[in-house]
């Protein structure tokens, strides 16, 4: 079923290996060149750049041609509009699966952004034909279809993030039959849920080796959507997101804040046992929601100096673990070590500082033009605060 | 073949020593698994957040604190970390040093943001400078700049390079660059830290720095000339410009197997010409026509680049 063997899954990611091993200096330059040689497959993978960049202009290939075709032949029905969709789609994996196969593409962009577009062209060829409406009807059929195709994207091409789309398009259509929002989010959370006692079972099994570790990256994938759906405040801690805080009854507020404090707390402590990374990131990260949105969550009211004590927690904290695992012996305990191993580490930290100039770039802002009376100025400093206002 | 079965038939078959082996393998079983990132990780969001914090405390409430209280503790932040930082750093080297503590870096960065807050109080309390208050903007760039290069900290040299372009005018949002001025500035923004980069390279002074000041140039001088194509007067010109710059981006990108510059040189070029073309045409047909045809030649362009330079083995 799969278009590429297990076993080429595996070389691919013990080259992976190698290299790190090889830039860590675990391997000298020639064992590293040639043990990669060993592991060297028949297939064609590019720079992720390059990679995001063909997926992008790919997918305006598309969607261009598929607009062209509905203006070309004046395309105004839904019914005939769903029809050229679904041939586009057909034709979107017929191309991925010869570019595949005559140029044994893998993870080149391309054949990705095909399988991609396949997977919305169907959703909208489906919905259309089957003259689903109103809106919510449509997009209810629109994700159920989206989430079976993108889920035989992952099956076929092993496409992870398809896998991941494939959940999230299926928690959210419990969100497009008008149900009271704690249902809503109930089965929403338990799509997730199920997702991940599938991935965690599976994981299980395979362990670290492929496809373990497609798993581990789905179940802590799937651990954030529960956590995402259920936290109602979630919207105080990524405002981008554009939510408000939905009008909940107290038994479902109240055990969602509790869910908010279990869950990061529950997939860390797995995420340590089981040296887990992808939980492990997972898991920090709907910590640090968790402490974002507990006073909203408590209805308390924000204070200005609150960032600053999660600052001092979060750099505190890392500082004592650090101090704890290089005080054990050779620098490590339980396995953990503060230290570097890989270069990868090295090169992530560079370019999350290069890219830091455009979070730095919002801090330059001209001071206002009349200030209020300083107390220098007002004497509230000394001269008992004489000249100052009230 | 599990890769613990690999390792071992390496082993068996002399391409790796037993050492080597028992080291990797250490690292395949997680009985060595290193936390090194998310440390980092944790560390730099909070003295972020901390910073913010600071910031935001001291707009709402230096009434009730008091700008005695304000400007001694934000300047007691800063004393004590440059005074952390002097007196645990290695001597100046111009090549590449590596942080003498796991904390140096991000001590550094709260020092300067805690700076930053610093002048923006003093100025808006005390308006010393008033209309010329980016002047700060100029001082603070000069001083993070010279810390980042005197500590080697590429976070600094951000704060650096983002201080400067606010003193320059430029916003890094879409808005400021598409209001008419902006542009002529981010341009010359971009040149000006693409020309201190490739100096500061050429003297060899902390090589590793080039790289940073080029991704900040590109995304500003691209940005800025494709805007002028998209909203700008003397369009033509401004695409001229686009199309060179851009070419020198991908053909650098290519040479030094740089695949960032050559996505921005090829993304901002298509953008503005994009505009420029479908500016002129009439139609639906004849515009969707245009992206169909321009779309496959910049994937067949891309596939043939990552096919001969851009392979991964």
């Amino acid at each position: 079923m799969r278009r590429y063997s297990a076993e080429v899954e595996r070389k691919i990611r013990l080259q992976a290996q190698v290299r790190d091993w090889t830039r860590a200096g675990l391997l000298r330059a020639d064992q590293g060149a040639a043990l990669r040689a060993e592991l060297r497959t028949d297939l064609r993978r590019t720079n992720d750049l390059l990679r995001a960049a063909l997926a992008l202009f790919t997918a305006i290939v598309v969607a261009a041609a598929v607009f062209l075709m509905s203006t070309a032949f004046e395309i105004r029905d839904e019914v005939t509009t769903g029809a050229v969709c679904l041939i586009a789609a057909v034709a979107c994996v017929a191309l991925a699966e010869y570019l595949v196969g005559a140029f044994q593409l893998y993870r080149h962009g391309i054949e990705e952004a095909l399988a991609a577009a396949a997977v919305v062209l169907v959703g909208v060829g489906v919905a259309d034909v089957s003259h689903a409406s109103p809106f919510l009807v449509w997009s209810r059929v629109w994700l159920i279809v989206a989430s079976i195709a993108a889920c035989a994207a992952y099956v076929r091409f092993g496409f992870l993030y398809a896998a991941i789309g494939a959940v999230v398009f299926a928690a959210f259509t419990a969100f497009q039959f008008q149900l009271a929002e704690p249902v809503s989010r109930t089965i929403a959370a338990a799509v997730f849920g199920a997702a991940f006692l599938i991935a965690r079972t599976a994981r299980i099994g395979h362990g670290d080796e492929f496809p373990g570790d497609e798993y581990a990256t789905l179940q802590a994938a799937a651990c954030a959507g529960t956590y995402l759906v259920l936290n109602v405040h979630i919207s105080d801690a990524i405002p981008w997101i554009g939510l408000g805080v939905p009008s909940v009854p107290a038994w479902f507020y109240w055990g969602t804040y509790a869910a908010t404090w279990l869950i990061p707390a529950a997939a860390l402590a797995t995420a340590i046992r089981e040296k887990d990374r992808a939980l492990l990131t997972v898991s920090i990260a709907l910590a640090l929601c968790t402490l974002v949105t507990n006073k909203p969550y408590l209805g308390m009211t924000r204070q200005s100096w609150d960032p600053m004590i999660l600052g001092a927690l979060l750099a505190g904290g890392a500082l004592a673990l650090r101090r704890w695992l290089d005080a054990g012996p050779s620098g490590q305990r339980g396995g953990f070590t503060a230290a570097r191993i890989l270069a990868r580490d090295r090169d992530i930290l560079s370019a999350l500082a290069t890219a830091s100039v455009a979070w730095h770039a919002r801090a330059h802002e001209p001071p206002p033009q009349q200030p209020p009376s300083s107390d220098f100025a007002g004497g509230r400093s000394g001269g008992a605060g004489g000249g100052a206002t009230y | 073949m599990t890769t613990l079965e690999q390792l071992e038939a390496w082993r068996s078959a002399g391409a790796i020593t037993d050492d080597q082996c028992a080291a990797l393998l250490a690292l395949v079983r997680k009985q060595r698994f290193s936390v090194h990132l998310e440390l980092n990780a944790l560390l730099y969001l909070g003295v972020l957040a901390f910073g913010a914090g600071l910031a935001w405390t001291v707009r709402e409430h230096f009434a009730s604190l008091g700008d005695a209280a304000i400007v001694a503790s934000l300047s007691v932040i800063v004393a004590g970390s440059l005074s952390y930082c002097f007196s645990r750093a290695a001597p100046y080297s111009t090549g590449q040093v590596a942080a003498p503590t796991f904390a140096f870096d991000y001590v550094l960065l709260l020092g300067c943001l805690a700076f930053g807050v610093d002048l923006w109080f003093v100025e808006f309390r005390f308006q010393l400078l008033r209309e010329q208050w980016d002047m700060y903007l100029l001082a603070s760039a000069g001083l993070y700049l010279a810390l980042a290069y005197r500590f080697d900290n590429r976070l600094v040299l951000s704060l650096g390079l983002s201080t400067l372009a606010g003193w320059f005018g430029v916003r890094f949002s879409p808005e400021g660059f598409f209001a008419g001025a902006m542009r002529r500035v981010a341009l010359a923004y971009g040149g000006s830290v693409a020309a201190v980069g490739v100096w500061m390279h050429h003297l060899a002074v902390k090589r590793h720095f080039l790289e940073a000041y080029l991704h900040v140039a590109a995304n500003a001088a691209l940005f800025a000339l494709a805007s002028g194509v998209i909203a700008g007067d003397a369009r033509l010109l401004w695409l001229a410009g686009l199309v060179v710059v851009a070419a020198v981006a991908i053909e650098r990108g290519v040479n030094a197997r740089r695949f960032a510059f050559v996505v921005y040189g090829v993304l901002y070029a298509y953008i503005g010409i994009s505009a420029e073309i479908t500016s002129r045409l009439h139609g639906e047909m004849s515009i969707l026509s245009y992206y169909v045809i321009s779309a496959v030649a910049v994937v067949a362009g891309l596939f043939a680049a990552s096919w001969v330079v851009g392979r991964e083995e």
